[in-house]
């Protein structure tokens, strides 16, 4: 049974054979210009206003020509100014640093030369393929034979669309052992007016993992719609509304391990609760690199158990339990900041990533879920706190080949009422403690989860605060094993480009309150250092695919640990 | 335990053919024209020498190199990136009987290239391998430099450019649109994810200059 799971996993995977090389062409190159870059050509050329002229073309530093010029069989030298478009027909074009062309620059079977220093208002177009073309007196006439289709390229170019709607069927989030895959089925629809977009979002959310017998809570609902005015830069509104069943702590693992890690070996590292409501938000935003939102929501948040999800592997086995959370109707009000200006989203060498949360929740607990403290709330359960999280990563470059790497995570209880078990926190797990067992019941006070004794089922995170360092230190790795340079032999060789890590984590939960209760503090005080969880570790990174090992140092009689991440650890 | 040797195994297995070629091997040279200060020079050798590559290309799709040149100042505690520019190199093999060929085209910043079509892959590796010359000045006169080159390299559907992109947000609209059964999409959807978690389908590289010291005011 397992080998047909591998076979059936590799038949995924594996890619198409290696085919056979391509035959070999001794012509180089076919003289074929796109046939609507031909009828352009001709078409400027031959337009009445068009400067033309034939043969060598020298424009001198200082002289100006308004409007378009065209120049056949060239070449054409320019250093002077020239008000419209440029175009040069089967000659080469050589601009010195004083050229200005406020145009366009457009050349057929030709090249151009200091285009970097000049300045070319307008786009440059460069084809090395000639124009046939016969001359009939001024004008010019495109050989009908022999001339190519449409710039192919052009259908490879990133789609702007103005506006479009379509039918959309895709993942609304991690494969988990609540709903299985949920997918999200509905129409999209989008409009782009030039100076912002508006797009809205209408999906129902079906689960796979869903019985369809048991009522409201099998199918969602996911309804969206944003107004963005600006270009790059600018205000943005939005409403939604839905039913979903959301992750408690998002921040450790991303989606695709969560999902795969559930999928395949039936391990899930998230908990998971029901969240439905509306919400409206008003915002500022900064292209990819920078957003600021106010929002205000009115959810209700209920507890959901784990389903029988279908898994690759280990399929008898017991999920862990998703923990009991708290039955709550609040309004929420959030203000939250995300910047973002790493060189690279996947393979970042310097920068800043912040993304700063801050939380007011107001409304009425209507069952409490267990946890390992009673909590207490005034009479009615009315309930109201306030919440911070705080996810700082500064990435360096401290070498051609290395790189320092620092991140700080931190939030919870900032004032009110008890946190509901939906927003407590956890310092749990491969994306934060590597070194530690996730969700294991451990003996005494649990300070990654803040659980005592056995903890509630599905051990879930209960922590009012906790605070999280990790730093690495990672150097360019070049494999190269059984790779003959220069042999054309095709010889199977390992040949990967990665980095080598070391790293460090250091990271604790704490409660908030009377400070004779176990894991507790008071409000303003940070847990002494002495008593976070740490851990060292190392391991080679090879963007796609990370293997590591990480040994506890605050509790040295545990084991190291070997774990996998699919990117880097952040 | 025995669940990650299981996936570790896994992946090592999916991965041997990727790793059974020649990899792209990119880089940023310093080439100094008479009287100018070093520029620097991006190549690109065994760039389609992939087999899965190649076979994408006779299957429709293109081939997209995205290059981005990074400059980088060093002298403090962390080097700094001071300005950085980026380029594409499209290839796309022509299937017309009567022209196979391969055409390329670069689109950087406000200009687009057109190299027209080349006949062999040879030629066209070597096209690509010829030294593409930036103009990415330091800022600082006397201050210490180096440049640093990353090269993507992913395979293009015409008629679903972001088809990746889309699958990785879980879409199966090939499916809706009638021209896949929906089992089929799904397998093939995880097929492209497992890949690009293997790096089947977009590949990274990288390459630094010497380091150098810009010229003075």
């Amino acid at each position: 049974m397992l080998m047909r799971r591998l076979a059936l996993a590799l038949a995924l995977v594996v890619l198409p054979a290696a085919a056979a090389a391509q035959g070999a062409d001794t012509t180089l190159d076919r003289d074929v210009l796109p046939r609507d870059v031909a009828q352009e050509v001709v078409r400027l050329y031959n337009t009445p206003s068009t400067a033309r002229t034939v043969g060598a073309f020298a424009l001198p530093a200082g002289r100006v020509v308004s409007g378009d010029v065209a120049v056949l069989e060239g070449p054409v030298t320019i250093a002077g100014h020239v008000s419209g478009t440029v175009l040069a027909v089967n000659a080469d074009v050589s601009l010195a640093p004083s050229a200005r062309i406020d145009g366009d620059l457009l050349v057929v079977g030709g090249t151009v030369r200091g285009q970097s220093l000049a300045y070319v208002g307008g786009e440059i177009r460069i084809y090395r393929d000639r124009l046939r073309y016969t001359r009939d007196g001024e004008r010019i006439v495109a050989d009908s034979a022999g001339q190519g289709g449409e710039s192919w390229w052009r259908r490879f170019e990133p789609r702007r669309t103005a506006s479009g709607s379509k039918i959309q069927v895709a993942s609304a989030g991690a494969y988990n052992r609540v709903e299985g895959l949920p997918v999200n089925l509905g129409p999209q629809m989008y409009r782009d007016f030039g100076d912002g977009s508006a797009r809205l979002d209408a999906y129902v959310v079906l689960r796979t993992a869903s019985s369809f017998r048991d009522g409201a809570n099998d199918v969602g609902h996911n309804l969206r719609g944003e107004l963005r005015l600006g270009n790059g830069r600018g205000v943005l509104v939005g409403a939604s509304a839905y039913d979903l069943v959301s992750p408690v702590e998002s921040w450790q693992l991303s989606t695709l391990e969560t999902g795969l890690a559930a999928g395949l070996f039936r391990r899930d590292y998230r908990d998971y609760f029901g969240q439905r409501g509306e919400r409206v938000e008003a915002g500022l935003f900064d292209g990819q690199r920078a957003t600021f939102t106010l929002s205000y929501a009115d959810e209700h948040w209920s507890p959901r158990r784990a389903r029988n999800a279908w898994t690759l592997f280990r399929p008898n086995a017991p999920w862990r339990a998703n923990p009991v959370f708290d039955d709550a109707h609040l309004r929420l009000l959030n203000a939250t900041l995300r910047l973002d200006t790493r060189s690279d989203v996947d393979n970042p060498w310097a920068g800043w990533y912040v993304l700063a949360d801050l939380e007011h929740g107001s409304g009425r607990m209507d069952a409490l879920g267990p946890s390992t403290e009673p909590r207490a709330y005034p009479a009615g359960r009315a309930a109201r706190y306030d919440r911070g999280f705080l996810d700082v990563r500064r990435y360096n470059r401290i070498s051609r080949h290395a790189q320092l790497n620092l991140r700080l995570v931190t939030g919870g209880w900032l004032g009110g009422d008890p946190l509901p078990l939906e927003r407590r926190l956890s310092v749990d797990g491969y994306g934060a403690l590597p070194g530690f067992e996730f969700r294991t019941p451990r003996g005494g006070d649990d300070v990654a989860t803040c659980t005592a004794g056995a903890g509630p089922p599905g051990y879930p995170a209960q922590c009012d605060r906790i605070a999280l360092a990790q730093v690495e230190y990672r150097s360019e790795l070049h494999v190269r094993l059984f790779d003959w340079a220069g042999d054309d032999w095709v010889i199977p060789h390992l040949n990967a480009d990665g980095a080598w890590v070391l790293f460090m984590d250091a990271g604790r939960g704490w409660m908030v309150g009377d400070s004779s209760a176990p894991m507790t503090y008071s409000r303003g005080v940070i847990p002494d250092f002495a008593t976070f969880r740490t851990d060292i570790g190392a391991g080679l990174d090879f963007d796609v695919l990370g293997l590591y090992v990480a040994k506890p140092l605050s509790n040295g009689g545990l084991p190291a640990r070997l774990f996998v991440r699919l990117q880097h650890r952040f | 335990m025995r669940a990650l040797w299981r996936v570790v195994l896994l992946v090592l297995a999916a991965a041997a053919p990727l790793w059974a070629q020649r990899d792209p091997a990119v880089r940023v040279d310093l080439v100094r024209a008479a009287g100018q200060p070093d520029v620097p020079a991006v190549s690109v050798s065994h760039a389609l020498d992939d087999p899965q590559l190649q076979e994408l290309m006779r299957n429709g799709f293109a081939v997209a190199l995205h290059f981005r040149l990074e400059l980088w100042r060093t002298g403090g505690v962390f080097n700094d990136l001071e300005s950085a520019t980026q380029w594409d190199v499209k290839v796309q093999y022509n299937l017309d009987p009567y022209g196979k060929a391969y055409n390329i085209v670069r689109h950087h910043g406000n200009q687009i290239e057109d190299f027209g079509a080349i006949r062999s892959l040879d030629s066209t590796e070597a096209l690509l391998a010829r030294p593409y010359r930036v103009l990415l000045p330091p800022r600082h006169p006397h201050a210490k430099y180096y440049y640093n080159v990353v090269l993507e390299v992913e395979a293009l559907n015409a008629n679903d450019l972001s088809e990746l992109q889309r699958w990785l947000h879980g879409d199966l609209q090939p499916a809706v649109r009638g021209k896949t059964n929906p089992l089929s999409a799904l397998k093939n959807g995880v097929g492209r994810l497992l890949s690009r978690m293997l790096g089947g389908t977009k590949r990274s590289y990288e390459a630094t200059s010497p380091t150098f010291v810009a010229d003075g005011g």
